[in-house]
């Protein structure tokens, strides 16, 4: 479903590279997560995957639509949440919710069934119809989720996700999350939660200084009796201080 | 005072935002946007300077009396900046005391309350005096230059310099709750706002317009001195009379008066700043921990409706555009005044060619005052990419291609455009002598016109944009792209409306090969536009993809 093959961008010409041969792989039905520390080129593999930012080197396949060459069917594939919740702050939720769906071309009926299901999930009531101006940082979150998934893609991806939800909201995204996958689609997002990576993912990607350093099967991991942390710290060499 | 002063340092960089320009010049832009506003200075300068000069010179009875006029016009514009920037220290005193804007950062900080207060108060008082001091500077100079004024009236400038801030700050400080609340409850009835905005500007336009009709005095008789009547001047000191305590400035500028009104003027001063302090700290504590979001009440859903991409791209322009009050102002308000704009500038222009050349330029004249205020109101497009800020990269995202995302913002300018043009069109057809054909003709050179500009500033802010600028940043980038779009089209718009001048006249000539077809001063403007129509297509498709494709943080 997602299929990444050498990515690399820089910036800058004149900069060295933020992301140097990266490869990632997605399969229907599973969870991938992206781990990595600040700065470790999480955000910019993303933005790269999501067309955002142009890249120079590399292959980006989503569903089976090259993003260099056939892009508006790749892009029409997945939906994405940013780290940012830029938002189109002047219209209410609902409207922003309907705009997208206009944009991934959703019929009246789809958009209103899959409304009500998110309305209940994210406990958002009738707030839906107040300006996205007014919501907090949490609110916007959920709007933004709505948004990305009303077009029930095939690929979610999502940029530190868990930021700034409540607990009750956390656990229904990580249920939507196990329930998306199930139903033969690919979750990716990343993470420098390690707990979050721990229990949701199936495979992760160890991400550090623009470089893939290690693909994890988390069951295969699991069973080796490892602490996912420490590993992680000891690979990206931040051992903890204890 | 370390605390104090490392406060005071922020509040300054905040409220007066110079930073050195980073990274690529705009040479043109620079040079362009400089030209402009030295023009404008110097109309500004020489017109006023005219008004005072001729002003002074008017005799009531046949005895002149020079210094009792220049008190007169002093007082006039003393009036004029008081008035002005007790609005703006209302407006800055909303802006600062009472929203949220960084106090919640710093009640996280071990910042003493007060400390934080007498920093925004004291770089508030600095901004009001800056302010006060430019125009009091201006205007004196001016008149400096008109009448022949002693060294005391120096003296005296820095006198009203540094004692009429306090006044026009006690002024605001007496409107600002009511100010506050109004604004409060009108912040998101957003059609209420689109009429007051559209008022106030027809209202400005109204001044403008008589200010212009003093113009046409000027030009016509060669004075305006016969506007300066007795009657006038007997009116105007009434008013004065009682423009208590701003007369006081002009008495102690021309030295009239002195010791009562300067007594006057301390009092003022001195109730002004403890007014300031007192309701500044009312103000400032009030909202220390309000909470910004506001409540707004439960409204029922509408049942879905689906739109195709495009539709929904130029429904979602309409909106942001609408619910922002100074984006509200820019466009829709100056598209809704412009026809009364093109009305009130075309009959003023009409006559006063008429009286002083003998001649009839209906359709001429229509078309350029028709084309320079489409111009001008399609300034706003200089914004279309950028005034998204970090939104524009994440519609990057959306499953279409650019130039649908960006023709949707091209659509939508064009739409509220041409239903400004078509009024203004419609309305001078129907009420002025310009007949009904040739306000059609107008009406589609002015269409073909102002979409070409709406292109050619979407293009060039496509160029120009970066997405994570401030909102000071993307106003100072977008000047620039203004800049270069109305000179353009202010250039292009002289030529088309020349040639239509021209052609006319010329068909008397003795001259045969200038003895154009009559039918030549039609067709030259509608050719012209359409080929700056077809050009500004081909410069915005140029690259468009690849532009956007590359816009970045």
């Amino acid at each position: 479903m997602l299929k990444v093959e050498n990515l690399g961008k820089k910036y800058n010409a004149k900069t060295n590279y933020a992301i140097e041969n990266i490869s990632i792989c997605g399969k229907a039905g599973e969870i991938v997560g992206i781990l990595g520390h600040n700065g470790a080129g999480k955000s910019t593999t993303i933005k790269c995957i999501t067309g955002m930012h142009p890249y120079e080197e590399g292959s980006i396949s989503i569903c089976g639509f090259d993003m260099a060459k056939d892009p508006i069917n790749a892009k029409r594939n997945f939906g994405y949440v940013s780290d940012e919740f830029t938002l189109f702050e002047k219209m209410t939720g609902i409207e922003f919710i309907n705009f997208m769906a206009d944009i991934y071309g959703v019929s009246t009926k789809d958009r209103t069934t899959r409304v009500e299901l998110f309305q209940n999930m994210f406990a958002l009531g009738n707030s839906i119809n107040n300006p996205i101006s007014s919501y907090s940082h949490g609110m916007k979150q959920k709007i933004s989720f709505m948004g990305a998934l009303i077009h029930n893609p095939k690929v979610f991806i999502l940029d530190e996700p868990m930021v700034g939800l409540d607990p009750y909201t956390s656990s229904q995204v990580k249920a939507f999350f196990r329930k998306h996958s199930k139903e033969g689609n690919l979750v990716l997002f990343s993470s420098h939660n390690l707990d979050v990576v721990d229990k949701l993912c199936d495979r992760v990607y160890i991400i550090d200084q623009g470089r893939i350093l290690e693909e994890i099967d988390l069951a295969q991991f699991n069973k080796t009796g490892k602490d996912l942390e420490e590993y992680f710290l000891s690979k990206t060499k931040r051992v903890a201080k204890t | 005072m370390r605390e104090f002063l490392i406060l005071f340092k922020h509040e300054l960089k905040t409220q007066f935002p110079i930073k050195p320009q980073k990274g690529k010049v705009d040479v043109l832009g620079s040079i362009l946007s400089t030209l402009m506003t030295l023009l404008i200075v110097a109309t500004f300068v020489s017109l006023i300077s005219s008004i005072a000069q001729t002003y002074v010179s008017v005799k009531i009875d046949k005895i002149s009396a020079p210094l009792e006029r220049a008190r007169e016009l002093l007082n006039v514009c003393y009036l004029v900046i008081v008035l002005a920037t007790a609005f703006a220290s209302m407006e800055k005193m909303r802006s600062t005391f009472s929203q949220q804007k960084d106090k919640n950062i710093f009640l996280r900080l071990p910042v003493k309350q007060q400390t934080l207060f007498m920093s925004k108060l004291c770089t508030l008082m600095i901004w009001n005096y800056a302010i006060n001091f430019v125009l009091i500077v201006s205007v004196n100079v001016i008149f400096a230059l008109a009448v022949k004024l002693s060294y005391t009236f120096w003296l005296s400038t820095i006198a009203i310099c540094l004692l009429m801030p306090l006044l026009s700050f006690l002024l605001a400080t007496l409107f600002v709750v009511p100010y506050i609340k109004f604004m409060d409850f009108i912040s998101d009835k957003y059609t209420v706002i689109f009429i007051l905005v559209s008022l106030l500007l027809i209202i400005a336009f109204t001044l403008y317009s008589l200010l212009l009709s003093l113009v046409q005095s000027l030009l016509e008789t060669g004075s305006i001195k016969h506007i300066f009547n007795q009657a006038f001047v007997t009116t105007l000191q009434k008013l004065l009379a009682i423009a208590y305590p701003v007369n006081c400035f002009a008495n102690i500028a021309l030295g009239e008066n002195l010791l009562l009104s300067f007594a006057i003027v301390l009092i003022v001063a001195t109730i002004s700043i403890f007014a300031v302090y007192w309701v500044s700290k009312h103000l400032f504590y009030a909202t220390l921990y309000k909470n910004e979001r506001t409540i707004h009440p439960i409204k029922k859903q509408k049942p879905f409706k689906k739109l195709s991409p495009l539709s929904s791209l130029i429904r979602k322009e309409f909106v942001s555009v609408f619910r922002n009050p100074n984006q509200l102002f820019s466009y829709f308000a100056i598209a809704t005044a412009m026809p009364f704009m093109v009305y009130s500038c075309y009959t003023l222009f009409e006559s006063l060619i008429k009286n002083s050349l003998g001649l009839s330029l209906d359709f001429p004249l229509a078309l350029l005052v028709l084309l320079v205020f489409s111009i001008l109101t399609n300034t706003f497009c200089a914004t279309n990419v950028s005034r998204d800020g970090i939104t524009a990269l994440k519609s990057k995202v959306f499953p279409i291609k650019a130039s649908t995302l960006l023709i949707a913002k091209v659509l939508f300018c064009a739409i509220v455009s041409s239903i400004s043009i078509l009024a203004s069109s419609i309305l001078l057809g129907a009420v002025t002598n310009l007949n009904f054909g040739d306000a059609t003709i107008c009406a589609f050179i002015g269409l073909m016109f102002s979409t070409a500009q709406i292109f050619i500033a979407t293009r060039m802010d496509l160029k120009h944009c970066k997405v994570s600028a401030t909102p000071a940043e993307i106003e100072r980038i977008s000047s620039k792209t203004v800049t270069k779009v109305v000179f353009v089209g202010l250039i292009l718009a002289l030529v088309l409306g020349l040639v239509a001048v021209v052609v006319p006249i010329m068909a008397n000539s003795n001259v045969e090969f200038l003895k154009f077809h009559p039918a030549f001063a039609y067709i030259f403007p509608i050719a012209g536009s359409l080929l700056y129509l077809i050009v500004a297509i081909l410069y915005y498709n140029f690259k468009i993809e690849k532009n956007f494709e590359t816009l970045v943080m």
